[in-house]
């Protein structure tokens, strides 16, 4: 805690000196130190925003059908994401706590969009007219009554840390009702939607479902049918957070943090400001313009004020020379979707025709399917977390996979090659499990409401520890064991000698990408030795709007002297 | 005399002026409160990244058909309505810029009124960003066989374009909403557009041979640019720097051209974009798709 506090001057006091230098002098102190520099709390603006937006290619009628009746009446269709936020390896609390010094997330926004093609009209997805001509992405002025939704985030405990959690969410954090008339005017549309200043604590132990209820996508007319079946094309789902900033990642001691350039070890080189002041004696005249004059060294003070305080990285992984800021780094989060859009039906079964359509794998037996994005590194980023999100949403009567051949691996990498003389990854973090073991990785299990008919097994959702590679004697803290924060960032030829990294063997060496890394790769592989086809019908292995994998970090603050503005 | 003192405060001691403890404690006090709270415009860095990332993988083309969606004609017409047409398209082209030789929609003697695709995603910004980075991966492997060339088998190939010649006719736009005409493109406001890519510039890379070290999980379609024969696009753009104002829609475009399978028409074109003469030929499904959009936001309350 570096806030100052001082009283003002009583009548009749006597002046002295220190009434004006105590201030200049602890100033001096703080920003002198080797530690314990500008603080957080001292900022008129010291939280940082991060987002989660999460890229939905097509949620479409496929997904609804209004003709479905369950025991408990007809189905809603909540199209569903799940997401946890967990704290940053450093606050972790392995009974699934929130310490009273962990930073406090908040929720302040809540977005919405979807392509309109620029018009006040709903878009016909493949279903429309029960899909007797090429109708999909058409425009339809008379379907507009296609969006009406309703969206909500709900939370849940997780089983991890509470075994009698159950799956069901129990609590509502924001819910708004997306009436049609927010789409539908010509001249202003509320697309894309927004519900902004909401300021609802997260917790970091427990999950939480967004839903987006869209019974209205398709629907079920008497005879013949006709304006009945939209699609929500490009959905994205935005959440905006605010987190307190919080000390930058640095090697200490053996805890090393992954990649991270040694040359600075994530702390400034330099951290000692310039300001040096000079202090008059105690009983000395209180002066305006000599050396120790109030005005000259308060205009030292000044000038620091003016030329800005420092902290923070630059784009290329280097730490500027002087550093003011005790606490530099924000949260982030990027939500990476996978097997968004694969078939017609958005969603892959153990059924033979679905099997078919396995990228890959054609059903073939034995061969994976797989898929893969890439991410663009523009910032370093320090992954502390890995989760994993399995999709079983289907709407008839999905159900988990269950064979023991079954294998779901998934892997972070950093690559460099892009136009470049090397070619190598490092992995990041990497876990496979089977229906048998995936326990042992398990964070939680969702259900989005008792009898939601959007799945006949015990959970829709399965949240899963993707653990960060590890090397021996440098335990990291998560989920389940992993390793420590891995640094992920451009540098200069100065940077490129880097700390060594982990394997998933637990050996740690130098990375292979050699400081020169450009993109993050996520691949997300399926295969069962018996053949994917081999499950029944209703084995869903990924179900509708598919899976997710999410990957948590701190980001330095960056900006002014990296950008040409 | 000393300097001015500009950001701490106003109140300024100099030789020959009166000096009491009100004037001293307004100095101290502006002091305590310029250090107690420092403002964002004290902070050198005050920006922190935020990205996003999208993109699919579609159906193999040699296995199936899949729809075109999120892919929608990038111009409004009444060849692409259901329905009632309205008396006017209030947006007949959805986005600024784009301009495919050989394909023209608002002509409809041509057959090519749905014959530019657009996959677009939007965002809010509701206070001010910059934009920093873009990045776009169209991917191909071992079951998305796209040369990105015109031809190779010949064909009705689109005017100005030559035989084997890279396709240069796809475009990603960033743009952001006019503040008092949110509703008419033709007010965006562009900041970012790659219009005619020259793919043969943006290459995964030369690099033939495995990584060196690869990642664990081998994918099934194999390892990225390993592929003599084909390789796929990265368009990597940093340092962009676009400020993006308080209470910005911004709109996320690429767009890609369709030619025709069997051209009817002297003016129709069937090759480009892994168009192989295969019937269930689309253009969206010849690549898989990875996207990143680099953003930075200002520290907040």
């Amino acid at each position: 805690m570096s806030k100052y506090t001082a009283k003002d001057l009583a009548r009749g006091i006597k002046l002295t000196v220190s009434h004006m230098f105590d201030l200049p002098s602890h100033i001096r102190t703080t920003l002198n130190a080797a530690s314990n520099l500008i603080q957080q709390d001292q900022l008129e603006e010291g939280r940082a925003p991060f987002r989660m937006d999460f890229s939905v290619p097509v949620v479409d009628g496929h997904f609804v059908n209004n003709d479905a009746i369950t025991s408990s009446g007809p189905i809603d269709y909540d199209f569903c994401i799940p997401f946890c936020l967990p704290p940053l390896q450093e606050f972790w609390s392995a009974s699934g706590k929130v310490a009273e010094t962990a930073p406090r997330v908040v929720l302040d926004e809540v977005q919405l969009s979807f392509d309109q093609r620029a018009e006040n009209a709903a878009i016909c997805d493949g279903l429309f007219n029960n899909g007797a001509l090429l109708n999909e992405g058409k425009v339809d002025y008379d379907g507009i009554k296609a969006l009406d939704f309703e969206l909500s985030i709900v939370e849940k405990e997780q089983l991890l840390f509470n075994s009698h959690a159950g799956t069901i969410p129990q609590r509502e954090i924001f819910s708004a009702k997306l009436p049609i008339s927010a789409f539908s005017d010509k001249s202003f549309r509320n697309n894309p939607w927004i519900a902004a200043d909401l300021n609802r604590p997260i917790n970091p132990y427990r999950t939480y479902l967004i839903m987006l209820r869209v019974n209205s996508l398709h629907l079920a007319d008497a005879g013949v049918i006709t304006h009945n079946s939209h699609a929500l094309v490009s959905l994205n789902i935005g959440l905006r957070f605010r987190h307190p900033l919080v000390h930058a990642d640095v090697v200490s001691g053996i805890a090393e943090v992954q990649n991270i350039p040694s040359d600075h070890d994530g702390e400034p080189s330099v951290n000692a400001s310039t300001l040096s002041l000079s202090v008059p004696a105690g009983n000395a005249a209180i002066e305006a313009d000599t050396v120790t004059g109030v005005q000259t060294n308060y205009r030292l003070i000044d000038t620091l004020f003016q030329r800005k305080f420092r902290g923070g990285f630059t784009k290329d992984s280097d730490r500027p020379g002087y550093n003011h800021l005790d606490d530099d780094c924000g949260y982030s989060c990027i939500a990476v979707p996978l097997y968004g859009n694969l078939t017609n039906a958005r969603l892959m079964t153990g059924a033979a025709a679905s099997a078919a359509n396995f990228v890959y794998s054609g059903g073939d037996t034995g061969n994976p399917t797989g898929d893969r994005r890439i991410i663009t590194l523009d910032y370093p980023f320090v992954i502390h977390h890995v989760v994993a999100v399995t999709n079983y949403v289907n709407p008839a009567t999905g159900l988990m996979p269950t064979r023991g051949t079954f294998i779901t691996k998934i892997n972070v990498g950093l690559g460099t090659g892009i136009r470049s003389d090397q070619y190598a990854y490092n992995d990041v973090a990497y876990v496979d499990f089977t229906p048998a073991n995936k326990a042992t990785y398990r964070i939680d299990q969702v259900k989005s409401r008792l009898n939601s008919g959007l799945n006949g097994d015990v959970a829709e959702f399965e949240l899963f520890h993707v653990p960060l590679v590890i090397q021996g004697g440098h335990s990291g803290t998560g989920y389940t064991a992993q390793g420590r924060p891995y640094w992920c960032g451009k540098s200069t030829s100065r940077l490129t000698a880097r700390r060594n990294v982990g394997s998933i063997a637990g050996v740690g060496g130098a990375p292979a990408t050699a400081g020169c890394e450009q993109f993050l790769e996520v691949r997300w592989t399926m295969e069962d030795s018996g053949g994917l086809d081999a499950a029944a019908d209703d084995e869903t292995y990924v179900g509708y709007g598919g899976h997710w994998v999410l990957i948590y970090g701190k980001v330095g603050l960056v900006g002014s002297g990296d950008l040409p503005v | 005399m000393s300097g001015s003192i500009r950001e701490i405060g106003t109140e300024q001691a100099a030789e020959g002026t009166s000096i009491d403890g009100n004037r001293m404690s307004r100095m101290v006090r502006f002091l305590m409160d310029a250090w107690n709270n420092l403002r964002p415009r004290h902070i050198k860095r005050r920006w922190t990244p935020v990205t996003f990332s999208g993109g699919y993988t579609p159906v193999d083309p040699q296995d199936a058909t899949q729809d075109n969606l999120p892919w929608l004609g990038a111009y409004n017409s009444t060849k692409q309505t259901v329905g009632t047409n309205p008396d006017a398209w209030s947006n007949p082209w959805r986005t600024k810029g784009n301009v495919v030789s050989g394909i023209d929609p608002t002509n409809p003697a041509l057959n090519s009124a749905d014959d530019l695709l657009t996959w677009t995603t939007s965002f809010y910004f509701r206070r001010p960003a910059r934009l920093s980075g873009v990045f776009v991966g169209l991917i191909v492997d071992t079951a998305f066989d796209n040369t990105f060339q015109y031809g190779p088998s010949g064909g009705n190939i689109p005017p100005t374009k030559a035989l084997n010649g890279y396709v240069n006719d796809w475009t990603v736009e960033v743009s952001v909403d006019d503040p008092h005409a949110r509703e008419n493109r033709k007010l965006n406001s562009v900041l970012y557009h790659r219009l005619q890519v020259t793919e043969n510039g943006f290459w995964f890379s030369n690099i033939t041979g495995a990584p060196t070290s690869a990642m664990t999980v081998v994918h099934p379609g194999g390892e990225l640019g390993v592929a003599t024969s084909k390789d796929s696009l990265v368009l990597v753009d940093q340092n962009v720097d676009m400020v993006i104002p308080q209470n910005s829609r911004v709109r996320f475009s690429i767009t890609i051209p369709k030619y025709e399978v069997v051209p009817a028409r002297a003016d129709d074109y069937d090759t480009g974009w892994g168009n192989n003469g295969v019937v269930s030929y689309s253009p969206w499904q010849a690549q898989t798709y990875s996207w990143s959009l680099h953003f930075l936001e200002a520290l907040e309350k």
